[in-house]
C-alpha cells in the first residue's frame, strides 16, 4: 500500500509493540478499567514537568519569521516579501523578528524565549504529508509506525500494577491531550492513542433523559473484557482476561477495531467529567486575544494548572502555507501566533505554572529561500522557538549561509537536526532515557537551565 | 417484521424469468449470496436503507443487485430496491455583479449547495453516484476557505458528480481545467520563469500516483512548468473567473517528464501520467480501502487494478470486479469500517426511513456531519480524511453520540446556518433547535399493534446494527424498555422506544459498517 496512507489501525494492528506483546492495544483497557474502579497505579498524579507542542502547519517561512537584517542573500532572493531592517522588530544585532509579532519579541524580550537556528534533517522531504510524518515520528528515513510523543507514552510513561503479577500497565489515557478532532501523528504511539477534542463541553451524552437511561449508556460504553465487541463483558471485575492474538502476536482485525472503538468509547466517557470538573475549577490569569489559537492556549493553561496528570499537550496554529499572497497572510500568522504565545506565557506566570512548563514550535519545512512573486514554495530548515522560565534565552545553533551556491536546492541548510531537540527535551525536562524513544542518541543542546 | 423476510422473493424471481432477463436472480447460488451480503453491499454502494430494502436487493440476486447500483438497470420486471425519486437540479449561476461575485465569495453561499448535496444524499435511488461523488471531493480535494467561491466549488462537485462512475483519466483531465482546483492549489501563481510546484506535486503524490512513487523531485519540478499558463481569469460578465490557458504565462521550453523530453503542455501532464502504470495502482487501492476494508494486500486488489488497466482507466468495470469479489463479503470486509461522518448520519437517517426533511433540517444535518469531522466541501487538508480510526476521538464519538440520538429524539443540533462556518467550539456551544423526529409506530409497524419489548428489540438491532448484539448489551436495552406492555403509536410507547433507540445507536457497536 502507499505507505503514507497507514491509518492508526496500521498503528495499532502492525506497530512493532516497544513494550512487551500483552502492551499491545486491548492491554490498554487494563489502564481504563483501574481508572474505572479508582485503581490507579503510577502516573496518574500531577506531572513535574509539562510539555506544549504547537504545530505550525503548512510550513511557516523561517526568514521572515527572524529575519537576518544584515544578510544581502536574504534582500536579494525577495525583493517583494523581503522584511526591511527598520520596519522589523529588534532581537539583537543581526537578528530582528517579523512586525507583526509584536507577541513574540515581549516574550524574548522577558528572557523567556530560545530561538533555535535552521532546523531540519538529512535529504529533506517537502512533501506537506511526508515531512509531517517526518517530525511527527522522528523517521526521516524509513516510513514510522508511531509518533515520538506516542512512543514516550507508552515507553516512560506506564508502570506496574501494584497487584499479584506485577503486571506492565499502559500510560494513563490523559498522559497526552490534543485540542483537536483528530488525534495528531505525533502523539499516536504503538498502543498509545491520546485525548483529542476540540472543547470539553463537547465531551457529554445529551440525550439520556433519567439516570436509568445514564446508567444503560456507561454499560454499553463499557468494553466487553476481550475488547471484541462479540466477548462477555465481566461486570464484577473489570481487568480484562488474555486478549485474543491473531498470528504472530498481532491482533485479528475484528478484535483491532472493536478494541480501538470499545476503547475510545470508555475513555471519552471517564474522561469527559474528568476534564470538565478539572478545567472548571481553574480560572485563567491573562486576557487572550480572541484568535482560535489563543483561545487553544488558555484552556491548555487551565489544564496545566488542574490536577490532571497530563504531561504533553498538542495545540495547531494553520495556515502557514503561503505559496502565494504571503505578505497580508504571514502578518496575520505571526500576530496570531505572538499574542497567543504572549497571553500564554503571562498566564502561566500567574498561575505559578511557568516553572514547570515548556512550549516548543515547529513546522514540516521552512519556505524556499528565493519568494515566487508573492509567496513561497516549499523549502527545507527554519527557526523553531523553545519557550519557558526554565530554558536559557537567547539563540541557540548556527544560521547558515545564504550565498546561493550553498543553499541545498535553493533552500536554507540545515544545521541542528530536529531530533537533537527531541533527545534535549526528552532527557533535560521529562527526564526519560531518550534511546527508549528515539531508537538512538543524538547531540543534546545547551538549552535548559542546569 | 422478521428481517429474514424472503416473501416478495419468489414472486420476484417468476417475474424475472418471465421477461428473460440479463440478471436474473437464479444466477447467484444461495449460499454465494446471503440477506447479510445484500445489507453489507448497501452498506457500502450505498448508504444503507431499511430492511424492505434490503430484501428487494437481495432479490435481484447479487450480479443484478450490483448492476443497479452501478447502473441503475434492472431486469424487466424486477422490483426497484430503492424508491425512484425526482432530485432537483442545482442551480449555479455565476454572478453578474461585483458584489454578487464578493458575496458568493463567503463560505454562507456554500450552504445551499452543501444541503441540495445533501438532500441527494438521503432520498436519491442512485446512492452510489454520491459515494464516488464524496470519494472524489476527499481525493481531488478543494476547500471553500482556500478557494473562496461557493459557485466554484459547487461547479466542481457537479465535476465529481458527472464523472461519479465516468472515467478516472478524463477526470483527471477535468480537474486541471477546474476552477476550484487551479485556485486551491495556487496553479492561478505557476507562471512562466516563476512556477509553483503545488498542483504538480499534489497531482502526482496525492491524486494519481502515491507519495515518491514513479517520479522525482526533477519530474515535479518539470511538470509544473508544464503546467504552467492553465489559470482563472474573470472578467465584468464573470467576475469570479473561469479556467482559461494563457500561452503567454506557459512555459514553452522543452521538458523532460518520466524521461520523455517535449514542449509539454498541462493536458500532456495527465496524458504521460496516465502512461505510468501507477495511477491504476493507486486508485484501485484508494477504491479498495474507502469501500471494502484497510490495508488490502496487492492480490486483493489485483482485479480492480486489472478493470482499471483494461477498461482504460473506467471506474465502473473497477467497482463491478471489487463487489463481485469474494474478498469485499468476507469476514474482513464486514463491520471492518468506520463510518465516515457522512455515512454515519446519512445511514442513521435511511435506517430510520426519514426521507423529507426541510432546508433547516439539510442545514442541521450538514452542521452535525461537521462536528464530527467531516465539514464537506472543506477537508483537513489537501490529502482529504485520513477516515478509519482517525474519525474516532473522544469528542467525534460524542457528536456522533449526540447526533444520532438526536435524530430518533427529534432533536438535532445545531441549528443556524452559520454554523458551518464556525469552528467546533463555537458549533458545540449551538442551541438545538431543529427537529426530525423518527416514527416508532411506522418504523415497527409490521410488528403489530402491541409488540412484546423482546420483539421490537430484535427488530431495531435487526435494522441498526445489521448483525446480533452481545447478550449482556442486548439485556441493558431490554430493561431500558421497561416492563409495561408496549402499545405502538400511543406517546407513552414512542418516548420508550426513542429512549432505546437513542442509546442503541450510542454504542461502539453502531460506529462500524
Amino acid at each position: 500500500m502507499n505507505d503514507i496512507f497507514f491509518s492508526r489501525r496500521h498503528f495499532l494492528s502492525r506497530g512493532v509493540p516497544l513494550l512487551s506483546v500483552a502492551a499491545t492495544v486491548p492491554a490498554f483497557l487494563d489502564r481504563s478499567a483501574f481508572a474505572l474502579a479508582g485503581d490507579n497505579p503510577n502516573n496518574a498524579k500531577k506531572a513535574d514537568h509539562v510539555l506544549v507542542v504547537v504545530q505550525l502547519a503548512g510550513g511557516n517561512d523561517g526568514l521572515n519569521t527572524i529575519i537576518p537584517v544584515t544578510n544581502d542573500e536574504y534582500y536579494k532572493a525577495r525583493p517583494t516579501i523581503g522584511i526591511a531592517k527598520e520596519n522589523a522588530l529588534r532581537l539583537n544585532d543581526e537578528f530582528s523578528t517579523h512586525p507583526s509579532a509584536v507577541g513574540l519579541k515581549k516574550v524574548f524580550d522577558a528572557g523567556y524565549l530560545s530561538i533555535l537556528h535552521a532546523v531540519a534533517y538529512p535529504n529533506p522531504n517537502r512533501s506537506h504529508f511526508r515531512a509531517t510524518d517526518i517530525w511527527t515520528t522522528a523517521e526521516p528515513e524509513k516510513v514510522a509506525k508511531s509518533g515520538w510523543i506516542g512512543r514516550y507514552c507508552d515507553a516512560c510513561c506506564s508502570g506496574e500494577d501494584p497487584g499479584p503479577g506485577h503486571k506492565r500497565v499502559p500510560p494513563d489515557p490523559a498522559t497526552a491531550i490534543a485540542l483537536d478532532l483528530e488525534p495528531p501523528t505525533a502523539m499516536i504511539g504503538p498502543s498509545y492513542v491520546p485525548l483529542s477534542f476540540r472543547s470539553p463541553q463537547n465531551l457529554g451524552f445529551h440525550e439520556a433523559k433519567t439516570d436509568q437511561a445514564k446508567a444503560a449508556f456507561e454499560k454499553l460504553n463499557t468494553p466487553n473484557s476481550s475488547g471484541g465487541m462479540m466477548d462477555a463483558i465481566d461486570d464484577d471485575d473489570h481487568r480484562p482476561p488474555a486478549i485474543p492474538m491473531g498470528v504472530n502476536g498481532s491482533l485479528t482485525q475484528d478484535a483491532d477495531a472493536a478494541a480501538f472503538l470499545q476503547r475510545s468509547a470508555l475513555n471519552a466517557r471517564l474522561y469527559a467529567d474528568r476534564i470538565r470538573k478539572s478545567t472548571a475549577a481553574v480560572a485563567n490569569k491573562a486576557t487572550y486575544p480572541a484568535t482560535e489559537f489563543a483561545q487553544d492556549l488558555k484552556l491548555v493553561a487551565q489544564m496545566i494548572a488542574s490536577d490532571l496528570p497530563t504531561r504533553v499537550f498538542y495545540v495547531k496554529l494553520g495556515g502557514f502555507d503561503t505559496h502565494s499572497g504571503q505578505i497580508a497572510r504571514h502578518d496575520k500568522l505571526m500576530a496570531e501566533m505572538g499574542d497567543g504565545l504572549a497571553a500564554f506565557v503571562d498566564d502561566l506566570k500567574a498561575l505559578g505554572q511557568l516553572d514547570r512548563t515548556t512550549l516548543m514550535t515547529f513546522s514540516e519545512f521552512g519556505r524556499r529561500v528565493h519568494e515566487n512573486g508573492s509567496g513561497t514554495d516549499h523549502g527545507e530548515a527554519a527557526p523553531l522557538f523553545v519557550i519557558g522560565a526554565r530554558i536559557k534565552p537567547g539563540f541557540l545553533g548556527t544560521f547558515p549561509s545564504l550565498d546561493p551556491a550553498k543553499l541545498h536546492r535553493g533552500d536554507v541548510p540545515y544545521t541542528t537536526d530536529f531530533r537533537s531537540l527531541y533527545a534535549t527535551i526528552l532527557h533535560d525536562w521529562l527526564a526519560v532515557d531518550e534511546t527508549k524513544v528515539l531508537g538512538q542518541q543524538f547531540k543534546k543542546l545547551d538549552l535548559f537551565k542546569a | 417484521m422478521s428481517r429474514r423476510n424472503f416473501k416478495i422473493l419468489p414472486i420476484l424471481a417468476v417475474l424475472s424469468c418471465l421477461a428473460g432477463p440479463v440478471w436474473a436472480a437464479g444466477n447467484d447460488a444461495a449460499a454465494d449470496w446471503s440477506r447479510d451480503d445484500a445489507a453489507h453491499l448497501l452498506r457500502r454502494a450505498g448508504f444503507s436503507g431499511t430492511p424492505e430494502d434490503i430484501n428487494r436487493l437481495h432479490a435481484l440476486g447479487k450480479r443484478a443487485a450490483v448492476e443497479y447500483l452501478i447502473t441503475g438497470q434492472l431486469a424487466k420486471g424486477a422490483a426497484a430496491p430503492l424508491e425512484k425519486v425526482d432530485l432537483p437540479a442545482l442551480q449555479v449561476q455565476a454572478p453578474a455583479a461585483a458584489a454578487a461575485a464578493q458575496a458568493a465569495k463567503k463560505a454562507a453561499a456554500l450552504v445551499p449547495v452543501r444541503d441540495w448535496w445533501v438532500d441527494r444524499m438521503i432520498r436519491t435511488d442512485r446512492p452510489l453516484e454520491e459515494k464516488m461523488t464524496l470519494f472524489w471531493h476527499g481525493l481531488f480535494t478543494s476547500g471553500i476557505r482556500e478557494v473562496k467561491s461557493a459557485d466554484q466549488m459547487a461547479e466542481q462537485n457537479q465535476l465529481f458528480h458527472t464523472y461519479a462512475l465516468g472515467n478516472y483519466k478524463v477526470l483527471a483531465h477535468q480537474i486541471l481545467h477546474d476552477p476550484a482546483m487551479l485556485k486551491y492549489l495556487n496553479n492561478n501563481q505557476n507562471l512562466r520563469g516563476r512556477p509553483n510546484e503545488n498542483l504538480a506535486r499534489e497531482l502526482c503524490e496525492l491524486f494519481t500516483m502515491g507519495e515518491g512513487k514513479g517520479y522525482t523531485e526533477k519530474d515535479i519540478a518539470e511538470i509544473a512548468r508544464a503546467l504552467t499558463g492553465a489559470t482563472v481569469r474573470g472578467g465584468v460578465k464573470n467576475p469570479q473567473g473561469a479556467y482559461v490557458f494563457l500561452p503567454a504565462k506557459h512555459d514553452a521550453t522543452p521538458k523532460t517528464i518520466f524521461g520523455k523530453t517535449g514542449n509539454f503542455k498541462p493536458d500532456d501532464v495527465v496524458d504521460l501520467i496516465f502512461d505510468q502504470p501507477e495511477p491504476a495502482n493507486y486508485l484501485a487501492r484508494k477504491l479498495w480501502e474507502f469501500y471494502a476494508f484497510p490495508s488490502p494486500t496487492d492480490a486483493d486488489i489485483a482485479p480492480v487494478v486489472a478493470a482499471l488497466r483494461d477498461s482504460h482507466y473506467e471506474v465502473a468495470p473497477a467497482l463491478r470486479a471489487m463487489f463481485v469479489s469474494p474478498g469485499f463479503y468476507s469476514d474482513k470486509a464486514k463491520f471492518a469500517i468506520i463510518k465516515s461522518p457522512t455515512d454515519q448520519l446519512i445511514e442513521t437517517i435511511r435506517q430510520l426511513g426519514i426521507s423529507t426533511t426541510t432546508p433547516q433540517q439539510l442545514t442541521a444535518v450538514c452542521a452535525a456531519i461537521g462536528a464530527c469531522g467531516q465539514t464537506l466541501f472543506q477537508p483537513p487538508n489537501v490529502r482529504g480524511w485520513p477516515g478509519g480510526d482517525d474519525w474516532i476521538t473522544a469528542a467525534t464519538l460524542y457528536a456522533r453520540y449526540n447526533n444520532a440520538a438526536a435524530l430518533v429524539d427529534g432533536s438535532i443540533q445545531p441549528a443556524a446556518a452559520a454554523a458551518n462556518n464556525k469552528s467546533p467550539r463555537a458549533v458545540a456551544d449551538e442551541p438545538r433547535r431543529i427537529t426530525i423526529a423518527s416514527q416508532p409506530a411506522k418504523m415497527f409497524a409490521d410488528l403489530g399493534p402491541s409488540p412484546t419489548a423482546e420483539e421490537l428489540l430484535d427488530a431495531a438491532i435487526d435494522r441498526f446494527l445489521e448483525r446480533p448484539l452481545h447478550p449482556v448489551k442486548r439485556k441493558v436495552l431490554l430493561d431500558s424498555l421497561g416492563s409495561a406492555p408496549l402499545r405502538l403509536g400511543t406517546a407513552e410507547t414512542d418516548a420508550r422506544i426513542r429512549q432505546m433507540l437513542a442509546l442503541l445507536l450510542s454504542t461502539p457497536e453502531y460506529q462500524v459498517e
